[in-house]
């Protein structure tokens, strides 16, 4: 049943509503600038952005669905917005700026549990993971019903981050 | 001089928090910790002025250092407020948290504001 409302949310576009509302909902806040939702992105199993980080979620309702939530971007793109937090810029690469993407992507992930708890979803969320450089991800390969957005914060760089949620049955 | 424990296995958020309270008007002298095991070694009964703890870290989380550290404090004259911070915020995790003895719980994002007018009800409180 969970994953039915997901695969509805998926073709109806409220998925991709979500998404934006809960980008906007993390970032703003933390960032003290505006969010914009510049439109859909591809999910991101083939062609992953250089930094992403993916939270697990697990359906607690007992209607069976697995799914993840994910936040990724450009690592000058994810500085810039791990610099806003911090207060200093991340050199590369570092533990700084994966301890900040993977928070963001917590906090994201919060936020559209709250979204779809909305619509009957209850949802556990498990440790963020950053992934670095990959040329793939395998985890999403089965994840079929899903969505993500990119956004953009309006910092001085205008850092592009893409954000998105994919689930399937199990 | 506010003493602060601060548990929590994102060091940005530990930042952030410190920077938070030093927004709103305290003065902070913050003990860091990574999860709740460091935590609990950290905490003692009048210790400190206030504990902040994230529900999510590895290893010992959140709620288990909270129950572990309400027990600690049985026969104490004063209780530490608990203020716990949660990326999640079903009703059902809320009253498991209540359960446990966090005395607020604040959802995240949590900006300096939420956190200075929560921190000012549970100092008026205790």
């Amino acid at each position: 049943m969970s994953h039915a409302i997901v695969q509805e949310l998926t073709t109806s576009g409220r998925l991709v509503e979500f998404i934006g509302q809960a980008a906007r909902e993390a970032l703003e806040p933390l960032c003290g600038a505006p969010v914009e939702v510049l439109g859909e992105a591809e999910l991101p199993w083939a062609h992953p952005p250089v930094g992403i980080a993916l939270v697990t979620v697990v359906d607690t309702s007992g209607g069976g669905f697995q799914a993840v939530v994910w936040l990724g971007g450009e690592l000058e793109a994810l500085a810039s917005v791990a610099e806003v937090l911090l207060g200093e810029r991340p050199d590369g690469e570092d533990e700084m700026l994966q301890d900040a993407v993977r928070e963001l992507t917590n906090i994201l992930a919060g936020q559209i549990q709250r979204h779809l708890a909305s619509v009957g979803l209850q949802m556990g969320l498990g440790l963020p993971v950053y992934v670095s450089g990959a040329k793939s991800l395998n985890v999403g390969a089965s994840l079929a019903s899903g969505a993500a957005v990119r956004v953009q914060v309006s910092l001085p760089d205008q850092p592009v981050l893409d954000v998105g949620f994919a689930a399937k049955e199990g | 001089m506010l003493k602060v424990l601060i548990a929590d296995d994102s060091k940005m958020m530990r930042v952030m928090h410190v920077r938070s309270l030093r927004q709103v008007g305290y003065e902070v002298e913050a003990t860091e910790a990574n999860n709740g095991e460091e935590a609990l070694a950290a905490f003692e009964p009048g210790k400190f002025d206030l504990v902040i703890v994230d529900w999510n870290m590895p290893g010992m989380d959140g709620i288990e250092f909270v129950r572990a550290a309400r027990e600690r404090e049985q026969g104490a004259a004063k209780r530490t407020p608990i203020l716990m911070i949660t990326s999640q915020s079903t009703e059902e995790q809320m009253l498991k948290a209540k359960e446990a003895g966090v005395d607020n719980l604040l959802t995240k994002p949590v900006t300096p504001e939420a956190l200075g007018a929560a921190l000012e009800m549970l100092l008026t409180r205790a």
